[in-house]
């Protein structure tokens, strides 16, 4: 089921119904078969690999609980198994279809049979939250869950199943073992939230994809006009996954929950390590924790610490799908933290702190991000090597002043964005910076969300898209 | 609180959305060039036809009119309120169609589409409502439907959307060069600058729209087409039309690509019927000389190959057009 659907609609509002008006010690179990209707509505076997994941890290924890011994052993039928499923369903035809390329260039031609099933939705989040849990179980951060219902709740519930943001079982879990309230203030902050996150998606995101599918969909754009294309990808990648994390957040505030947030301004980024910080935070902070600390982090050898940036940022571009474009995003990002690290430390200190430096740090940082999003977008090699050679110099003149009609329209759309920002900033206590709003008086609340809902009706898009990361 | 914020902007009233004015540049293009033959098609005309080469090897005045993205509810307009509207009017128009578009009168009316009809509209057009059912733009699934039905602030979308572009091109541009800019807009992103495999004028096509010849019944759909009407304004102004039906993309080993076995009956009671009309149809489907290597995009022909393309379309249709003769 998507956000942005009647279907949706319907089932929020019965759900809620049934949620408010039942006892208590019923909810974690009501929220578990609306959870499973929602992930099933549309291909019911999406639910078997779901299921396996669950059920097995569900008694895996368990073993590591009542067995410490075993726990490396334990550890490794978790890992095994969700990587499995996800080397399965995402990555087995990338592998193949390399082999056999590869084994063709040396003369030994082979078929090797593809799988031709849908991707699972939300495969990448659910497998990566629920290793987490197994892992923190067996650090003893957490405790293991003795409810299975309260467990299943926790890998399936349905705001943050399909796209985020991944959860700690420290944070959603205790939540879900907890009694839960709701109040005006929570759900104006709710409202808030969800038609933000509507707004995000359905006015910029699905208003600035026209541009960047026309340019994507070109043979030969013009350099003005590929630029234009991946500064519209850049401004709706931002919008539509930021959008399905507030959307998230606001549907989990009202049935009590607070999810962790995802975003913190991220095009305000002034290095490849900040922006990291603040863009798919509970992904980045997953790697951090579970894959490069254990590797060892930043705390060894500097050519260790390299190797270590490389594996994380290789894993965290394979994350997103099996693909080469995907990789090399992973390897850019290696690449630039790397030059980055090597400039602090050769630049002196009074250099990085020079009044205003950060702001062209901050413009700085925007353009790699861009050329990032251009190798994240394009997956034809031969177009991202013709994007990344091109010239300004061969951009004919009218198409300079298309792309400057074009680069307008986008920061129109991308202006409640700026906006959001500023406002935050200024406003916004130190202290909740992550927080995608700050607490907001009913009245204002409502207020806000009322503005946000009309300019939805008068600005969305005509073509509505799926969210970006359903596809990962 | 939901239902403040649900419930208010139903109160919003606003009346019907006012249509674009009508276009008047074609008439006075035409007026200028004064054609003898007037080509009318959607991008497989613009990615085939190459008009300083077809003017050369005709030794004839030929105007192209391609409209991305169109069909014969909009070609229908072209006709009636454009073309025929010329003193004299040309002798003959060609028109380029792929499978039933023709008998389609729904198929691309509706949303973008219809907004692209508009300046071809002189005032209300009873006959494009009726026959393409197009007075409003129909909702885009159930969600939407709902969303229309209870707000009426979102009639005014299109208008905010078209303010956004304008808002847009105020802060580039003058406005005596937004002609100019949307006219080249068009051009960068149009079909011949696609990549292969890529449409994106048909993404919308589908359901009900799909162009899908199976298990269509010919003569039950052609009085609720755009034929008879067209035919009719020919027949006024003296007019010789010739269908033209475009080879889709075949097979890379030369076969028909989307063309079924029903297209052959299809196109054999299309034939007939223009015939009957006084008209003519050419059909490219099964010519062996339009190979996979003109092909650049879906359907559409490769740039480079538009040169080659339009002296093999002249060699085919040139003598029609002359002699008036069928094939």
């Amino acid at each position: 089921m998507i956000f942005h659907s009647l279907h949706f609609v319907v089932f929020l509002i019965v759900v809620l119904a049934i949620y408010w008006g039942s006892p208590a010690r019923w909810r974690n179990f009501l929220l578990v078969p609306a959870s499973i209707v929602f992930y099933g509505f549309v291909h019911p076997w999406f639910l078997l690999p779901f299921a396996a994941t669950t059920i097995i890290d569900y008694f895996v924890a368990r073993g590591i609980e009542s067995h410490p011994d075993r726990t490396r052993a334990l550890v490794t039928v978790s890992v095994v198994s969700n990587l499995g499923l996800l080397g399965v369903f995402k990555y087995y035809n990338f592998f193949v279809e390399n082999a056999a390329a590869l084994l063709a260039s040396l003369h030994i031609p082979v078929s090797l049979p593809v799988l031709n099933v849908v991707l699972p939705a939300g495969i990448s989040f659910y497998t990566f939250q629920s290793i987490g849990y197994v892992v923190d179980v067996s650090r003893g951060h957490v405790r293991a869950c003795h409810s299975f219902r309260d467990y299943a709740l926790f890998v399936s519930f349905f705001p943050q199943l399909v796209a985020g943001p991944i959860q700690r079982a420290g944070h959603l879990l205790t939540q879900i073992q907890s009694p839960r309230t709701v109040n005006a203030g929570i759900v104006g902050e709710a409202l808030v939230l969800i038609a933000w996150g509507f707004f995000k998606k359905l006015v910029i995101a699905d208003n600035v994809a026209i541009t960047a599918n026309k340019v994507f969909a070109m043979q030969d754009p013009s350099f003005a006009i590929l630029w234009t294309g991946v500064l519209a990808f850049c401004i709706q990648i931002f919008a539509d996954f930021s959008a399905y994390t507030d959307i998230a957040r606001g549907t989990a505030r009202l049935f009590g929950f607070d999810l962790s947030p995802n975003f913190n301004h991220p095009y305000l980024a002034d290095s490849p390590s900040d922006f990291w910080r603040r863009w798919h935070i509970s992904l980045s902070t997953w790697i951090r924790d579970y894959i490069f600390i254990p590797l060892g982090g930043s705390r060894q050898s500097e050519s260790r610490t390299i190797i270590n940036l490389v594996i994380v940022f290789l894993l965290t571009g394979l994350w997103h799908g099996a693909s080469w474009n995907f990789v090399l995003w992973g390897l850019y990002y290696a690449v630039l933290t790397i030059i980055y690290r090597a400039a602090a430390a050769i630049v002196p200190k009074t250099l990085q702190t020079l009044p205003g430096l950060r702001l062209g740090q901050i413009a700085l940082m925007f353009l790699f991000t861009n050329l990032g999003w251009f190798i994240f977008r394009e997956h034809d090699v031969h177009q991202l090597w013709r994007g990344l050679t091109l010239s300004p110099a061969s951009t004919p003149a009218a198409d300079w002043r298309v792309a400057a009609y074009l680069t307008t329209m986008t920061a129109l759309f991308a202006l409640p964005i700026v906006l959001h920002m500023i406002w935050d900033l200024l406003l916004r206590p130190r202290l909740e910076s992550t927080r995608a709003w700050p607490r907001l008086a009913w009245p204002v609340a409502t207020l806000l969300s009322l503005v946000l809902f009309v300019g939805i009706l008068l600005l969305r898009s005509d073509t509505t898209q799926d969210f970006i990361y359903f596809q990962f | 609180m939901a239902v403040l914020v649900l419930g208010l902007p139903m109160l919003l009233k606003f009346g019907p959305t006012p249509r674009r004015p009508f276009d008047e540049k074609p008439l006075r293009l035409l007026k200028k060039e004064q054609p003898r033959v007037v080509l009318i098609g959607d991008s497989m005309l613009e990615t085939r036809i190459d008009q300083s080469v077809l003017n050369r090897v005709s030794s004839e005045r030929c105007s192209v009119f391609a409209q991305p993205g169109s069909s014969s509810a909009l070609w229908f307009l072209l006709l009636k309120n454009i073309v025929a509207q010329q003193t004299p009017p040309p002798r003959t128009v060609i028109i380029l169609f792929r499978s039933r578009q023709l008998t389609l009168p729904t198929h691309r009316a509706e949303g973008d589409y219809r907004k692209s009809m508009e300046p071809y509209m002189r005032g209300d057009e009873p006959l494009v409502e009726k026959l393409a059912g197009s007075s409003g733009r129909k909702p885009d699934g159930v969600l939407d439907a709902v969303v229309q039905a209870l707000y009426p602030v979102d009639r005014r979308r299109e208008q905010a959307q078209d303010k956004v572009q304008a808002w847009s091109l105020d802060l580039v541009a003058s406005s005596r060069e937004y002609e100019h800019i949307h006219n080249h807009a068009k051009v960068v992103f149009g079909p011949k600058h696609l990549r292969v495999g890529t449409a994106v004028d048909e993404q919308k096509e589908g359901g009900a729209t799909s162009l899908d010849p199976d298990g269509h019944d010919f003569a039950a759909e052609v009085g609720k087409s755009f034929l008879p009407p067209m035919l009719e304004i020919a027949r006024e102004k003296g007019i010789q039309l010739v269908f033209f039906e475009v080879k889709r993309r075949p097979k890379p080993d030369g076969s028909a690509g989307e063309e079924s076995p029903t297209n052959g009956a299809y196109d054999a009671a299309l034939r007939a019927y223009l015939e009957k009309a006084g008209a003519r149809l050419f059909d490219e489907t099964r010519e062996a000389d339009v190979i996979v290597d003109f092909y650049g995009s879906g359907d559409h022909v490769a740039p480079a190959k538009m040169p080659e393309y339009t002296e093999l379309f002249w060699r085919k249709v040139g003598p029609l057009v002359e002699t008036g003769g069928a094939r």
